[in-house]
This record gives structure tokens, sequence and C-alpha cells, in this order.
């Protein structure tokens, strides 16, 4: 992997990140001072419009991944700042669906122990 | 398909991490569970070593990509460890720390642990399967004891009847 082109890669992706996450940061206190809308919700709207665009440009990498990680802290601020308002039942559910995704990420993307020697991708 | 399951996999696992992290402060209070006690340093303290020995003993350097692999391995492993006891303990507060939810923790407590042990060739899930497993019969017992003698005969019953079964699994060769 040419370390010059991974390094503007990662760059660009961090920008975007960065600019992403105060976007969403200026419009939801812009959304909260004129009444527009309640400030978190501003704020998971804003994750799932960048988890989308994320998705949708996934063939390029630094892109992809700067919306997907702002669209993470957008969503586990959101939830950090009002976990105790959300009833217990449906943190419950939201828990058992994170595990199963989990276990199928786990069953089926991990490597197992014998597979650890294959190589990196080149196009990332 | 494959790209897309790429690309969103490591940002899926920092998410997995950062909510148990947020609802494991949900969920501790004071005591041997709370969300800064000497349990869990001692429990990371404890699987950083085993892990770090490990690492040393196979004696093969890891490329970049490969340490990438085993931090992604070990995220997978620290999530499921901590969101299984954290779900049980939602299981308690949905059921008001009743009888249903006791029983239930302890099924799934020691389904998932049995299920770490005998499972071949899946690292992050036997591990994060044994060590969150360990944790919600640990927790479970815990509030077992409050609840009175009935209670208290159900978990060492359940404790005795898991213990022989994987036991006789485990060592069937042997016992012939």
């Amino acid at each position: 992997m040419n370390t010059k082109n991974a390094a503007v890669k990662i760059v660009f992706g961090s920008i975007i990140f960065l600019f992403s996450g105060a976007l969403a940061y200026f419009a939801a206190s812009y959304s909260e001072k004129n009444g527009w809308l309640d400030y978190w919700i501003t704020l998971v709207l804003f994750a799932a419009l960048f988890m989308t665009v994320g998705i949708l440009v996934s063939r390029i990498f630094s892109i992809s991944l700067g919306f997907l990680f702002s669209a993470d802290v957008l969503f586990l601020y959101a939830l950090g700042a009002n976990v105790e308002t959300v009833q217990v039942i449906y943190k419950a559910i939201l828990v058992a669906f994170i595990l199963v995704a989990l276990y199928f990420v786990a069953w089926y993307k991990i490597p197992e122990e014998s597979s650890t020697g294959s190589a990196p991708p080149d196009n990332i | 398909m494959e790209l897309l399951l790429a690309i969103i996999l490591w940002p899926f696992v920092v998410f997995a991490v950062g909510l148990a992290l947020i609802l494991l402060f949900d969920v501790s209070g004071p005591g041997i569970f709370g969300a800064f006690s000497a349990f869990w340093w001692v429990l990371l303290l404890v699987v950083l070593v085993v892990m770090g020995r490990k690492n040393k003993l196979s004696g093969k350097p890891q490329t970049a990509y490969e340490q990438l692999e085993t931090t992604r391995q070990f995220a997978i492993i620290a999530s499921i460890a901590l969101l299984l006891p954290i779900f049980v303990r939602y299981l308690f507060k949905v059921f008001d720390s009743g009888l249903p939810a006791a029983i239930l923790g302890l099924m799934l407590g020691f389904g998932v642990a049995a299920w770490g042990m005998f499972i071949k060739g899946h690292k992050a899930v036997t591990y994060g399967n044994i060590i969150g497993g360990a944790i919600i019969i640990l927790y479970v017992y815990a509030q077992l004891w409050n609840m009175g003698d009935v209670a208290r005969i159900i978990a060492a019953a359940f404790g005795l009847g898991a213990a022989v079964v994987v036991s006789v699994i485990k060592l069937k060769d042997k016992l012939s």
C-alpha cells in the first residue's frame, strides 16, 4: 500500500469526520434556538443522514468511513446524554439487537486462527 | 455487499464498544460491579496479561494488518463480554428483580458460557461468551442471595446440574 496515498486518505477522512460533526452540532444548536426541532432529535437525524451517506458512498473508503464514524459519535453522544430517559425495555431490545449483530460479525467476518496470515486488501 | 460489510465493520465495532461503556455506567451503582470498581480493572488486567503472554509465546511478529485484526477481535470480545451482563441487568429491571429474571439470567449465563467452552475456531465468540457468561453467573448469584431460601436452592441446583452436564460432555472420553 502506498504510504503517502494512505496518509492523504486518512487526512481527508478525518476532515470529513470533523466537519460533519461540526455541521450537526451547529445545526442542532441553531434549530433549538429557533424552536424548530429539539437539539437531540436534530443530532440523531443528522447521524442517520451521515450513516446513509456513508453507506451510499461505500466505494470511496475515506469519505464513507469519515461519515460513518461521525454518525457513530453523534449516536453515542445523544444516547449517552439521554440514557436515563429511555425506558428499560427499549434499552434491553437495543442491547439484544447489538449482541445478535456482534455474534454475526464475530462468526462470519472475524478470520479464524488458521487464516491470520492473509494479506491485507490493497484498495483501502 | 461484501464491500459494504467490510466498510461498516469498524464503525459498528466502535459503536458497540461505546454503547457497552455508556450502558455500563447506566446500570452500575456502588458495590463490586460499580463502574469504577476494582472488579473491572482486575478483569481488564487479567485479560491483557493473558493476551500479551499469548502473543509473546507465539513468537511470530505481527504485521500492521494482523495487529488491526487482533485489536478488532479484542474489541468484539470486550463488547460481547460487557453487553451480555448488561442485558441480564435490564432483564432484572424489567421483571422487578423477580425469580423469572433470575432463572432467565441463570439459563443465559450458563448457556453462553457452555457455548463458549464447546465451540472451536471462533476465538471472539469463545472468549466473549466465557467472560460474559461468568460475569452473568456472578451477578445472578449475588442477586439470588437476597431472594430467600427457595431462590438459593434453585440457584444451587441449577449450578450443580450445569456443572455435571458440562463435565460429562467434556470428560466423556476419560470416563470409560
